[in-house]
């Protein structure tokens, strides 16, 4: 191998980091002088491109907690850049201040009159649950959930990268130990926060199973990217050898179990509320069932089911990698519009203006507006370059880890 | 010996040592090919337990036939009592079985190869004694094929938007694969059986049951296939069942029924019931039958490792119930979760906290997990915790609705207990016929897993060369 060849590829990620990031500042500048402007759908263009980059830093923080504990063969070939996804956690978190620091423009339950009283302080639904919903004991909140997920991704490089140096079995033991607890504590804050930023929206409703949802969502956003990443640096070695057909088969039949899972929590939740269509609960699909966000709901029934489920399920289409990056890729553009199906509706739907006392500021945009295109496009690349920074300092594959030979070349895999 | 065993980088040991493709046959089907004076006593005490329970239980159904379901403890408010409670119990055991042969196979776990056959058949007559009690409970049980829609003389159809006609599908789609997939599971071991028995009968039985295997290449090919295509079916029974028997509460507009987590929280429970009985049998039947070289104490760690993941999906399931109770802001609601903690039944749920949430911590401990004492210990936990937990979400639920000059307290009667204790005679009665009548563990599983370590052994002398 000439030496031009083995600086290709840090070449090339470097440039595609830059790319990113440069493209993602510029995003961030229009997203900034739109607040300047007043543009009211600021806050949710914001907030679907800030959620989507967290599905990929917390599917990265899941998939090592699963890889630790499952030893799957596949899990080596997804470590490095779910280390490097998760450690994103920290800027994203940064990140979401501005939110933070304006929650009324988002979330009803956070709009205070003039004595600084909850404008549900009335509510006999709302009011309830304010000793829950307020300012201060979201910031702890934030707070809590900002240190666990960014400690757990922090150890986990940390050990990872000791393991990478050293070869000490010691290392993956740690990690190991470590990930059982990571995982519960992962869906534990993800629950709360999914309450806390994204069922908030509309304060009076609930749902059990809402913390579930997202996770696997995380999950269809962190193995889509997985499988595209991977597949684009199996051009060249060490990916080239290592991410072999049975390994590609493994990742494709994981993201075909997800794509699944993600189904039968949504039809569980659907049939529930359908069947009782109790009005403090049907409201979430009444809104998305709204003129507009029906077609949106239809698409993404389609589009994250449907369609991927029938095509995923033929083992030639998950063993042929360009027809499995076509679904990944695919999908991943699905994941904007479930994101927006998640948050949109909660902000955007007259009839939910009607229900709340008091419009909030978001609620006078337009549904579907530039904005959160440029939200996701920003989003999208900011976290991809801090991806990409990360993800270049370490080697591309443990191969110090003392299961990594039988994982990536044994012919079964053991998960 | 274990010098010479090939262990992982973390230590373990492989899942089979020190058979071969021979004595590995022979041990497993000895325990059915013996003449009966060399069964264990554990096994005749274990059989006559369930003989004589199982007569409880035919005295319990013959009362209630002749009298009518007022002899159990039902009122107004609680129109479903120990009958769902134990028909959920059930049904939850028969889950680990499915999970066993379908969803290992797929993930290619072949630890799984000891532990399927058994599971397979815990879970069909778990699903035998499930089945009893909605049938018993329609009052009439010969005219229990109402449940069915079929074209009529009466013009009557069942209500397809029931997620209780729903359960007529799913239990009944479920234990037609289930004992579709056992038995073709089964026919390679059944001619092993048959070139083994000596006696007449025996050798006749097994001969017709075989269905004419001859372990032809082109025989396996279709064996192998049908195996695939009926794991690949049963896959989504497992979520199917316990998910539709979960929508028979969810689905209502009952606080503590009403929730959106009900049916992946009732799956995990399902499997860790279902693991925790079958580890109930497996741990003295390994013992009693001298199996531990195949049934390992590798295999108990995996087990209680899924034990525990399914116990924490179901203790976050718990924690959901409350805090979503409480942030639904919704009076009932939030009066059920207070009910719950500290109403007249609130000893059954902090029974059920120790049972199903703290009790199994113990398992984080690899000590623990590798302990069959321990272990057969929290499995009982477990099985009562489970019990608890449907006891928790139908009574406490239905005695205190919505209308507060309604509620009313709720008992099991003597009956209720008698058809309950019944039913696990059954089981018993069924298990332990099944260990004496067919092999125990898969024969050909077994005979299998050691030829690929064996070969994937070679195949990795050759890459060192």
């Amino acid at each position: 191998m000439t030496t031009t060849e083995t600086d290709f590829l840090p070449n090339k990620l470097k440039q595609m980091q830059s790319f990113a990031l440069i493209m993602g500042g510029a995003g961030l500048a229009i997203m900034i002088l739109s607040w300047f402007a007043g543009v009211a759908n600021f806050y949710q263009g914001y907030l679907i491109g800030w959620f989507l980059a967290l599905g990929f830093a917390l599917g990265g923080l899941l998939i090592l907690c699963i890889h630790n504990l499952a030893h799957g063969g596949w899990g080596f070939l997804l470590r490095r850049p779910a280390e490097a996804s998760a450690m994103t956690l920290l800027p994203l978190m940064v990140l979401f201040l501005p939110i933070m620091f304006s929650l009324d423009a988002l979330y009803p339950w956070a709009i205070r009159d003039a004595n600084g009283v909850s404008v549900y302080a009335t509510d006999p639904i709302v009011s309830s649950k304010l000793h829950y919903l307020n300012h201060s004991f979201i910031w702890i909140r934030y707070f809590i959930y900002a240190i666990v997920w960014v400690g757990g991704a922090r150890l986990f490089w940390t050990y990872s990268g000791k393991q990478d140096e050293t070869g000490d079995i010691v290392w993956r033991q740690k990690m190991r130990f470590m990930a059982g607890p990571m995982a519960l504590i992962y869906i534990l804050t993800l629950t709360l926060a999914s309450v806390d930023f994204l069922m908030s929206l509309e304060p009076q409703w609930f749902s059990s199973i809402y913390g579930v949802m997202v996770a696997s969502g995380h999950m269809l956003s962190m193995l889509s990217f997985g499988l595209v990443f991977l597949t684009w640096l199996s051009k060249w070695e060490p990916v080239k050898t290592a991410f072999t057909l049975e390994r590609q088969h493994d990742i494709g039949k994981l993201l075909f179990a997800f794509i699944i899972f993600w189904a039968y929590i949504q039809v569980s939740q659907f049939i529930i509320y359908w069947h009782a269509n109790l009005p403090e609960e049907i409201t979430w699909y009444m809104n998305r069932w709204s003129p507009g966000f029906n077609s949106v709901s239809w698409i993404l029934v389609l589009s994250q089911f449907v369609v991927p489920f029938l095509f995923l399920i033929s083992r030639s289409t998950k063993r042929n990698s360009k027809t499995l990056v076509f679904a990944a890729c695919f999908l991943l553009v699905i994941r904007v519009v479930d994101m927006y199906w998640m948050i949109a509706p909660s902000i955007n739907i007259p009839e939910t203006r009607d229900l709340y006392p008091v419009a909030t500021k978001a609620m006078t945009g337009s549904a579907i507006h530039l904005l959160d295109l440029v939200g996701v496009v920003t989003f999208g690349s900011l976290w991809f370059g801090m991806f990409l920074y990360y993800f270049r300092q370490r080697p591309i594959l443990p191969v110090n880890d003392p299961y990594f030979s039988l994982g990536v070349q044994s012919k079964e895999p053991n998960a | 010996m274990s010098s010479e065993v090939k262990r992982d980088p973390d230590g373990q040991l492989p899942y089979i040592s020190g058979h071969d493709l021979e004595s590995v046959s022979n041990k497993i089907a000895a325990v059915t090919l013996r003449p009966m004076r060399e069964m264990p006593k554990f096994w005749y005490a274990g059989l006559f337990i369930g003989v004589l329970l199982l007569q409880l239980l035919f005295y319990a159904i013959y009362k209630l036939i002749v009298t009518g379901t007022y002899i159990w403890g039902l009122n107004i408010p609680v129109g479903w009592g120990f009958a769902i409670i134990n028909f959920v119990w059930w049904i939850g055991i028969g889950h680990a079985g499915t999970l066993i042969s379908a969803i290992l196979f797929l993930f290619k776990q072949d630890w799984r190869t000891s532990i399927s056959r058994f599971a397979e058949a815990m879970t069909l007559f778990a699903v035998v004694c499930a089945g009893l009690f909605p049938l018993l409970h329609v009052g009439r049980p010969w005219l229990v094929y109402w449940l069915f829609p079929y074209p009529n003389t009466m013009g009557m159809w069942p209500q397809f938007r029931s997620p209780l006609l729903w359960d007529v599908f799913a239990v009944s789609t479920y234990a037609t694969v289930s004992i579709l997939f056992w038995f073709t599971g089964l026919v390679p071991d059944l001619a092993t059986m048959r070139a083994r028995a000596t006696d007449v009968w025996a050798k006749k039985i097994y001969h017709g049951m075989s269905l004419g295997w001859t372990g032809s290449a082109r025989h396996w090919h279709r064996y192998e296939i049908a195996y695939l295509l009926l794991a690949g079916l049963s896959t989504p029974l497992v979520l199917s069942v316990h998910s539709i028997v979960s929508l028979d509460f969810a689905v209502s507009l009952e606080p503590g029924w009403h929730t959106t987590i009900f049916p992946p929280y009732f799956v995990a429970g399902a499997i860790f019931a279902g693991f925790a009985m079958v580890l109930t049998f497996m741990i003295p039947v390994r013992h009693i039958f001298g199996m531990k070289d195949l049934l390992t104490e590798r295999h108990l760690n995996n087990m209680c490792k899924v034990m525990l993941f399914s116990g924490l999906i179901v203790a976050y399931g718990y924690m959901m119930e409350l805090f979503f109770g409480w942030y639904s802001g919704s009076v009932f609601e939030r009066f059920m979760v207070l009910n719950r903690l500290l109403g007249p039944y609130d000893y059954t749920y902090w029974l059920l906290i120790l049972c199903n949430v703290l009790v199994p911590q113990a398992l984080w401990s690899y000590k623990v997990r590798t302990n069959p004492i321990a272990v057969f210990i929290i499995c009982q936990f477990i099985s009562v915790g489970m019990w608890l937990e449907r006891f928790v979400i139908v009574i406490i639920s239905l005695h205190r609705d919505f209308l507060d000059s309604s509620w009313a307290m709720y008992a099991g009667t003597r009956w209720d207990w008698a058809m309950y204790v019944g039913t696990m005679g059954l089981f018993l009665t069924l298990v332990f016929l099944f260990i004496r009548t067919l092999p125990f563990i898969a024969i050909f599983e077994m005979r299998e897993l050691i030829h690929k370590d064996e070969h994937h052994d070679d195949e990795h002398h050759d890459d060192e060369h």
